[in-house]
């Protein structure tokens, strides 16, 4: 019996296949290696499938089923089954393919956190200042406004700050069940002067964390 | 102490020989007692001691060019101008001929005012620096444009000996122009032969190939194609 002689079908039946089960993971814009599993009514794998028939479901199941691979930044990509069984309900049998899988996606989220600051504090970064931002390694950037001197003890100022700033917001949580991503702390100064509620000697973050969350795919 | 001077950090005393370059009177109260005696920054100053990049970038900023070339104290080699005849649109919308003389001068500055080490041959060997200066027709602002004399000559010169290698050759002054200079400025992967015509605005180039033209190494112009394919500038 070789492939070229029967078709699908026939060597499906012939095997007492029951269903057939493709596993897959795609994301990053490609297909990963997609595992196919032969199995009989009572669930028993029927291994000599897979040299029958793979090669004709590793094709066919493209076009039977769309993968989502592109990946954006946002959504990473899915894994999951496709569960193929033969329908012989109609005049003539078929395939069908019905897809399970679950989808990741990479969901930045952020809030506002509000910190009270010295006067001195509060005046080195109205008057001199114009942004600061860092990420979860705890290095910060600075913009300045203006010329200007910086003092050590303005240094330590907007260092303890940031050690603030990266505590709480290390503290914060988003509400959502996704799994938090450890390197994606990342914080900025609100421009005081853009804000519409802010309370004098307060300095407002924007801190944002990134998680992965997995949902029900579509078809 | 930081001093910040266009959003760069500077180390205090760095920081404050580079405001004395960009103001006259001191910007910070802190440094009044002390502003008369603050040595500005030299172009040699800026060249050795400040490696950051945007260090360097603020500091020749402040220099500028006046003062860089009242330093270096630079020696015209060559001067050498061209007639040149081009579209422009005049402040009505109507396109008129604009005729205009373009100058190109070559300078040549001593190694020794801008690095350590000493002239001539030898270990610790400074070599002459050699820049065309230019002016942009639509702006007039000068530009001081930075060549390598060697490499200018071989461009020009199809006789020249490999042998030679990247030496210089003695007195390469004399083996070089301002045109050629200009010309060598402008880079292209097309083959001599292959450029129709040369269109320049400010510092980009557009360059329209004859059909059949062919893709090599990039080059520098040559002389011969600066004078007789540049059509258009602005």
């Amino acid at each position: 019996m070789t492939k070229e002689e029967k078709t699908p079908i026939e060597v499906w039946k012939e095997l007492g296949i029951d269903h057939c089960v493709a596993s897959f993971s795609c994301g990053g814009d490609s297909m990963n290696e997609m595992e196919f599993t032969y199995h009989n009514k009572s669930g028993g794998e029927i291994p000599e499938a897979k040299s029958e028939l793979d090669y004709y479901f590793e094709d066919e199941i493209y076009n039977k089923v769309d993968f989502y691979v592109n990946s954006d930044g946002n959504y990473m990509g899915e894994n999951g089954t496709v569960h193929i069984v033969l329908e012989e309900d109609d005049e003539e049998p078929y395939f069908s393919y019905d897809k399970s899988a679950t989808s990741e996606w990479y969901e930045v989220y952020s809030t506002k956190l509000s910190f009270p600051v010295s006067e001195k504090t509060f005046r080195l970064f109205l008057d001199k200042i114009s942004s600061l931002s860092g990420s979860y390694s705890n290095d910060f950037e600075i913009n300045y406004k203006v010329d200007c001197i910086i003092t050590l003890e303005e240094q330590i100022l907007m260092k303890e700050l940031v050690d603030v700033v990266c505590s709480q917001g290390g503290d914060w949580e988003a509400e959502t069940d996704g799994e938090y991503s450890d390197d994606t702390f990342n914080y900025e100064l609100e421009d005081w002067n853009l804000l519409s509620e802010k309370t004098e000697n307060t300095l407002y973050f924007i801190v944002s964390k990134g998680y992965y969350e997995y949902r029900d795919s579509d078809d | 102490m930081k001093i910040i001077i266009d959003n760069v950090v500077f180390d205090y005393n760095i920081g404050c020989r580079i405001l004395k370059l960009k103001y006259e009177t001191s910007p910070f109260p802190e440094l009044e007692d002390i502003w008369d005696d603050i040595v500005p920054m030299t172009f040699v100053d800026i060249a050795i001691e400040l490696t950051n990049i945007e260090q360097r970038r603020v500091g020749i900023n402040h220099l500028g060019l006046e003062r860089l070339k009242d330093e270096v104290n630079p020696t015209l080699v060559s001067s050498q101008s061209l007639e040149k005849e081009t579209m422009w649109v005049n402040s009505e919308g109507e396109l008129v001929v604009k005729n205009y003389t373009d100058i190109y001068e070559l300078y040549k500055v001593d190694g020794t005012k801008w690095a350590t080490g000493v002239a001539g041959k030898g270990g610790n060997l400074v070599v002459d620096v050699f820049y065309v200066k230019c002016k942009d027709t639509s702006t007039n602002r000068e530009y001081y444009i930075w060549i390598d004399p060697r490499s200018v000559q071989r461009t020009n010169d199809k006789n020249d000996s490999p042998r030679f290698g990247r030496s210089l050759l003695p007195d390469i002054e004399k083996h070089i122009n301002p045109i050629q200079c200009i010309a060598w400025t402008i880079q292209t992967d097309i083959e001599e032969g292959g450029i129709d015509y040369l269109i320049r605005q400010g510092d980009c180039i557009l360059i329209k190939t004859k059909p059949k033209f062919q893709k090599g190494e990039v080059r520098h112009l040559t002389e011969k194609e600066y004078r007789e394919l540049l059509r258009f500038e602005s």
